[in-house]
């Protein structure tokens, strides 16, 4: 566990981060958990420990701000907030982790998850796809309208690869969408017969 | 055997609805709290009232799954019940998010900036009778694109739609549950309480 050293960060930020990280991994231990990949599960993990370290420095950084009591209201929101923040990440990691006990998903649930408007996907870019060198940026002029939530390069889990970001063959990409956007998108990270 | 299909397909809906519904619960408490805004923690907590509900009546369903399809795989059985717990958990703590707005506590003495900093948030907005976006259909109100804002889901009485389509009409007291810009909803808001 790493050990924490307080520093400055305004409370916004830190709660946003927070939020952000909470929500992708949620989308991460669905995926996690219907494709069993316990690789998928240790970032999951992994996310949770960031948001956990975050709230510490939520709240030291929240407690420092409190100067008159409509800070120190403020600053139970704050601290309230970020408490539930990190439930909602614990709750999240528990879905990722019934791969380690190697409870399969049911087949209602695979098929549940398969219908929901917004789907989760992971594509591997073949050496023969057009969308090798692109960056992610360039992906919605392209038409494809995916979100690219996290990306594998060599055993290495990136998270929210930044928009200059290029694709290489053999990425694995994890990416969240509506149902029709991602088929057109799994084509073109084959072969590219799409374009 | 026909029983059991019935009992799958009512599971794989209320897999539906839970997840559709507790992501959407994230993103309207951290909303509530960043716009200070009691309308949105409101629905937060009526959504929870109603996720406690629908989490015994999935519960209930994968039990009597398991006790018609006694080959069932006891393990997925109970990963089943765990997701749906997980996700209700999830709720809970949204709805811890969105009472402090309804207890008046105010964020704003230390994030005060939070709003004007950008960055999307979701809010609610409930179509009165003779507001000039009643009796529309989502695309002749043009809201979305005039104000860059997205309609995620409408509430309408007890009932939601996710992801209504354009031709989707807007009733009086329909709830509208938009995503967009802190300018972009304080805009539709002005306009939202126009009469027609």
């Amino acid at each position: 566990m790493r050990e924490i050293e307080y520093k400055a960060l305004p409370a916004r930020s830190i709660l946003r981060q927070m939020k952000d990280l909470a929500s992708l991994m949620l989308d991460l231990a669905y995926f996690a958990f219907l494709t069993m990949d316990k690789t998928l599960t240790d970032l999951v993990l992994k996310i949770e420990e960031e948001v956990s370290t975050l709230n510490y420095f939520l709240i030291m950084n929240t407690t420092l701000a409190v100067r008159d009591k409509d800070d120190a209201e403020a600053g139970t929101v704050i601290i309230n907030m970020g408490t539930a923040l990190n439930a909602i990440a614990n709750a999240a990691a528990d879905i990722a982790q019934l791969t380690k006990l190697n409870i399969e998903p049911h087949l209602v649930l695979k098929k549940a998850l398969e219908e929901t408007e917004e789907v989760v996907k992971s594509y591997r870019i073949d050496k023969r796809s057009p969308l090798i060198g692109k960056k992610i940026e360039e992906l919605e002029k392209l038409g494809f309208y995916v979100d690219i939530i996290a990306i594998k390069r060599a055993q290495v889990w990136i998270l929210n690869p930044p928009m200059n970001f290029k694709l290489n063959p053999e990425d694995v990409i994890v990416c969240r969408g509506n149902r029709e956007a991602l088929s057109s998108f799994a084509e073109v990270c084959k072969s590219g017969r799409s374009n | 055997m026909g029983e059991v299909i019935k009992i799958e397909e009512t599971i794989q809906k209320m897999i539906i609805e839970l997840k559709n519904k507790v992501e959407l619960m994230i993103d309207l408490a951290y909303s509530a709290v960043m716009l200070n805004d009691k309308e949105i923690a409101e629905e937060v907590l009526r959504m929870e009232e109603y996720i406690d509900w629908l989490l015994l009546q999935y519960e209930d369903a994968v039990l009597s799954l398991i006790l018609r399809e006694t080959n069932s795989d006891k393990l997925q059985i109970i990963g089943l019940l765990r997701f749906g717990k997980s996700l209700e958990e999830i709720a809970d703590s949204a709805a811890r998010i969105a009472e402090n707005i309804m207890r008046g506590l105010e964020s704003h003495y230390i994030l005060a900036k939070v709003a004007e900093e950008g960055g999307e948030f979701v809010s609610v907005f409930k179509v009165e009778e003779g507001s000039i976006l009643a009796n529309k259909t989502i695309s002749q109100t043009g809201i979305e694109k005039k104000f860059d804002v997205q309609i995620i889901a409408v509430r309408r009485g007890d009932q939601w739609i996710f992801d209504p389509k354009d031709d989707f009409v807007i009733l009086p007291g329909d709830v509208l549950i938009i995503r967009g810009f802190v300018e972009s909803l304080d805009d539709l808001r002005k306009i939202s309480k126009r009469q027609s």
